[in-house]
């Protein structure tokens, strides 16, 4: 018998993978001097109502505010238009899972956006599992990427990265290591640069799953938000802090996600997508600010 | 009972007066021994059976879990309820190891007497049998859904008619301390990081290929056992432990830590109260090894 040393251990830092996920082993180091990331942070409590429903004209004017003041602009249009032009074809990534789908209304004020700022309306298309045999993501010049946020038993979150898991025939090849290589997807070809936009929803989040169809209502909760984003990375970032907080408060200890989502830090530090430090975070947040766990 | 479950179960009883084991159930077989009427469910729908292909699509998020324990196939039908259905949705296993270690995956909820071990949460039952591992999910609440989920978990444990072994693995376990709800079985590095996240990867080692059982102790000192395909990935594996527990905080997780390796076994122990118990855990871990191959 081969043994190691026994060894007396104290937890340093407590938490869960975001916060020691800094001084795991396996992922490069970031540059001190990396980029800084915006993130807005918008919420309404009337995005949703008692019976689960989105408001619609409410779900708009979040959107219309959130764009706007992530580029800095007064009006929504003319951050629309900063993000595509009438020369664009655009897909929009959405995400169709039955029990927690993008809600339609959210789809509809994204495509009413894009129609806004010039783009015609047979050069736009709204697509989950059909984006490989859709004409428009085709001949996409603009990706917009939009889909709830979830636990998820073998990615430990549905994040905006893992999202565009389905621009791959063989979405299984990224399942490794809880999926750690999702964000290669990102340097496909018909993927790489193209996207102009992303949106988490959490307007019900789900913070913990059960069982093969791991869903139930219990585990979501009314946040009435939505994180905006040029980089799919840093919402991501945001997104999963939330979810962890609300774990902690739903729990009543720390019970990390899991498995832990690290295909998040992969993206940033192996794939060079964006950012997943919170400290490098920009966090700009719009409205309704009771119980925002950030 | 219905004609088609008559004709299953006589030739069942047969065998079982003959003293002959049962033959592997197909998922056809389970179907046709369940009724479709279970008091006031009512499967009007013809049966959906996914492959190891199909499966994601019909699961979305979880497909990763079954076949990381054998999936073969599942069958799913559920059954309507004015108040809303009940799904059932039973998975074959490549072997009753799979089936165990898919029923081990969650372990929380109110322990039954049905199939070799079930268990109920709210809205939610899970069993397993032979090779197989079966979930109800109901989407209506209260008592009528209660005893829907009992009835029809009832009727499948009766239909699938197998009796599977534990992995012997699981023999390597100490008794002494074990908290028996706290064992997780185990194929796959994912399912390991979901149960004990020890860092990024795969720090141990496991690939696909090598099967661990995972426990508590009534310290909540944690013992994990690999089984890999040779010594020489067990030797692996060790160096990994070892890389592990040398780390500042072993996934953030504190107490004493320690691991050993035997032949193609490796045993680590974490978050012991004391020396002497991550000492003690490691050597009968290890120890049942030797024991077992004296007798043979």
């Amino acid at each position: 018998m081969i043994a190691t040393p026994i060894t007396r251990r104290k937890v340093l830092e407590q938490g869960g993978w975001l916060a020691v996920g800094g001084a795991l082993a396996g992922l490069p180091a970031t540059a001190a001097d990396a980029p800084r990331s915006r993130v807005v942070l918008v919420r309404d409590a009337k995005a949703v109502d008692q019976d689960g429903l989105v408001n619609a004209p409410v779900v708009r004017d979040m959107l219309d505010a959130a764009v706007a003041r992530l580029l800095d602009e007064d009006a929504p249009l003319a951050a629309w238009k900063r993000l595509v032009t009438p020369a664009d074809v655009v897909g929009v990534k959405s995400n169709e899972w039955r029990h927690l789908p993008t809600p339609p209304a959210l789809e509809a004020a994204i495509r009413g956006r894009l129609e806004d700022a010039g783009v015609k309306p047979e050069r736009i298309a709204v697509a989950d599992r059909a984006v490989l045999r859709e004409g428009v993501f085709a001949a996409a010049t603009a990706l917009v990427n939009v889909r709830p946020l979830r636990t998820h038993n073998w990615s430990g979150l549905g994040t905006l990265i893992k999202n565009y898991v389905m621009f791959v025939p063989d979405p299984w090849s990224y399942h490794a290591n809880a999926c750690e290589p999702l964000g290669a997807i990102w340097h496909l070809p018909h993927v790489k640069g193209k996207t102009r936009l992303n949106v988490l929803v959490m307007l019900t989040p789900q913070f913990h799953s059960t069982g093969p169809h791991h869903f139930s209502r219990a585990y979501t909760w009314t946040y009435g938000g939505l994180l905006v984003s040029r980089d799919p990375v840093a919402a991501d970032a945001v997104g999963a802090a939330i979810i962890q907080a609300q774990r902690r408060r739903h729990f009543g200890h720390d019970r990390p996600i899991a498995p832990p989502p690290h295909h998040i830090q992969f993206a940033d530090r192996t794939y060079g997508l964006g950012v997943s430090s919170l400290e490098r975070i920009e966090l700009v947040r719009l409205g309704w600010a009771e119980g925002s766990l950030i | 009972m219905n004609t088609a479950a008559l004709l299953l179960f006589v030739p069942l009883l047969a065998l079982a007066l003959l003293g002959e084991p049962a033959p592997p159930r197909t998922l056809a077989q389970i179907a046709a021994g369940m009724p479709r009427e279970m008091g006031p469910f009512h499967a009007t729908e013809p049966d959906e059976v996914y492959d190891t292909s199909g499966i994601y699509a019909y699961i979305d998020g979880a497909a990763e879990v079954y076949l990381a324990y054998g999936m073969r196939a599942c069958l799913a039908r559920r059954f309507h309820h004015p108040a809303g259905g009940i799904v059932l949705d039973v998975f074959e296993m490549s072997d009753a190891g799979g089936a165990f270690g898919a029923f081990t995956y969650d372990r929380e909820g109110e322990e039954l007497d049905i199939g070799q071990g079930a268990l109920l949460r709210e809205g939610w039952l899970t069993f397993w049998q032979g090779r197989f591992f079966a979930s109800l999910t109901a989407e209506g609440e209260g008592a009528a859904h209660r005893e829907g989920l009992l009835a029809i978990a009832r009727a499948a444990a009766a239909a699938i008619a197998e009796h599977g072994e534990l992995p012997e693995l699981l023999g390597r376990l100490p008794a002494d301390g074990l908290q028996t709800r706290s064992v997780r079985y185990l194929r796959h590095p994912s399912i390991l990081a979901t149960h004990l996240p020890l860092g990024f990867g795969d720090p141990l080692a496991l690939g696909a290929d090598a099967e661990a059982a995972l426990a508590r102790y009534e310290d909540k000192a944690l013992l994990l056992i690999v089984r890999y395909p040779g010594a020489a990935r067990a030797a692996t594996g060790l160096e990994g432990a070892r890389r592990v527990i040398s780390a500042p905080s072993p996934g953030g997780r504190d107490g004493f830590w320690g691991a050993a390796a035997d032949g193609p076994l490796l045993a680590v122990v974490g978050e012991a109260v004391t020396e002497d118990h991550v000492r003690r855990l490691l050597a009968t871990a290890l120890a049942a090894r030797e024991n077992e191959e004296e007798k043979r």
